[in-house]
């Protein structure tokens, strides 16, 4: 009987053993690499007043400058013709001492190049251009009411200071994930502030 | 007490007849029916049995797995193993020789592809592809197992065990494991 124990428990070791038996773990289909100013806050209308949009952009070209490369970087090739580049962003206003998330109807979005959805943050697609060969996204979310708001890129990124944006690539092509440092002055926790009057 | 006394001998002769003829067989092939299901992995072994509860032998394994295929192309894995070539030194732990537990310590001459992001320009232009390149690397480990036998010629063997690539860990599995459940001939 204990012989048939120890064979039992042998043998679940071994199916089990059997199943990882190389070093599978990560994805290695993936490249990082770092391009500055990829999206922008639009602060033209600086001070905001009800009602205004406040828009984000992302227009860029297919051929990126890369940091301690002498030569420019194929976005497009790179990736497969990936059609797009993603990343996100949260909209939140001031009330009493909490901040609370944006959430706004479909007629205060406008977006006019490239895709967005909410999700309870903002998920964004700069939507490649066979046009302009560029990539595109230009959005804007319409300020209600007066108060203190502010936009942060950190949702389901890892970096404070700057956008992480990943190529929506398909199949086997690599995937693309650009940490691009903000153009708009963002404070020590990532945030870019703004007054609605 | 004389009946007692001739009755274990009877035992004795009867359980030594038994073994014996298990002894008197020297080789003995094994398939690896459990990597075949599990991982595509198509193993084969033999083993030279010698004196003193000593064995040494050779696996050779094959793999073939459509799964681990497309998860190597999908970039879920950065190798693929295409072959192992194992030779191995036992020892049984166990006095009898129809079921008993082994230790063993083995080499390995393991090799495949591998697959890694590189950086490339094209009329003065960069881009990021995958390229493929081959990897070969040799691994030391230990092993052990509990083997049975069946009409003293059918064998059936578990072994878990692992080994360490030393030379080309950059490209090959840092590991490479030796487990199967082997239905092997004696003769």
């Amino acid at each position: 009987m204990k012989t048939l124990q120890k064979l039992a428990g042998l043998f679940l070791i071994t199916l089990f053993i059997s199943s990882c038996d190389t070093n599978d773990d990560g994805f290695y289909n993936t490249e990082y690499v770092t391009i500055p100013s990829l999206v922008t806050i639009e602060d033209l209308d600086i001070p905001y007043n009800v009602n205004d949009f406040i828009y984000i952009n992302s227009n860029f070209d297919r051929l990126q400058s890369q940091a301690n490369q002498s030569t420019l970087l194929d976005l497009r090739k790179s990736t497969g013709n990936a059609p797009s580049f993603s990343f996100t962003f949260q909209l939140e206003k001031k009330v009493g001492n909490d901040w609370q998330f944006i959430t706004p109807t479909e007629s205060e979005v406008n977006i006019q190049k490239g895709q967005m959805v909410f999700r309870g943050f903002f998920s964004a697609n700069s939507v490649f251009s066979t046009i302009n060969d560029e990539y595109q996204f230009r959005a804007g979310i319409k300020l209600t009411s007066a108060g203190q708001y502010r936009i942060s890129f950190g949702y389901n990124s890892s970096s404070v200071s700057a956008v992480e944006l990943r190529s929506q690539s398909t199949g086997n092509n690599i995937f693309l994930n650009i940490t691009s440092s903000s153009t708009n002055p963002l404070d020590s926790n990532g945030y870019y502030n703004f007054t609605v009057l | 007490m004389k009946k007692l006394l001739l009755l274990l001998l009877l035992i004795s002769f009867f359980s030594n007849a038994q073994e014996s003829p298990i002894s008197l067989k020297k080789n003995e092939v094994r398939v690896d029916v459990l990597s075949i299901i599990t991982s595509g992995k198509f193993g084969i072994s033999y083993e030279r049995f010698l004196k003193k509860d000593f064995s040494v032998g050779v696996s050779a394994s094959f793999f073939n797995s459509k799964t681990t295929e497309e998860d190597f192309d999908a970039g879920f894995r950065n190798n693929l193993p295409n072959y192992e070539v194992n030779p191995y030194v036992r020892y049984a732990l166990s006095k009898s020789k129809s079921r008993y537990y082994f230790a063993e310590i083995f080499a390995s001459a393991n090799g495949g592809d591998f697959k890694e992001v590189v950086r490339l320009i094209d009329n003065n232009v960069g881009y990021y592809t995958t390229q493929k390149s081959k990897y070969s690397d040799f691994a030391l480990g230990g092993s052990l197992g509990y083997k049975m036998y069946f009409k003293e010629k059918i064998a059936l063997e578990l072994i878990v065990g692992f080994g360490k690539n030393l030379f080309n860990t950059d490209k090959s599995p840092d590991v490479v494991s030796r487990v199967g459940l082997n239905l092997g001939y004696r003769f």
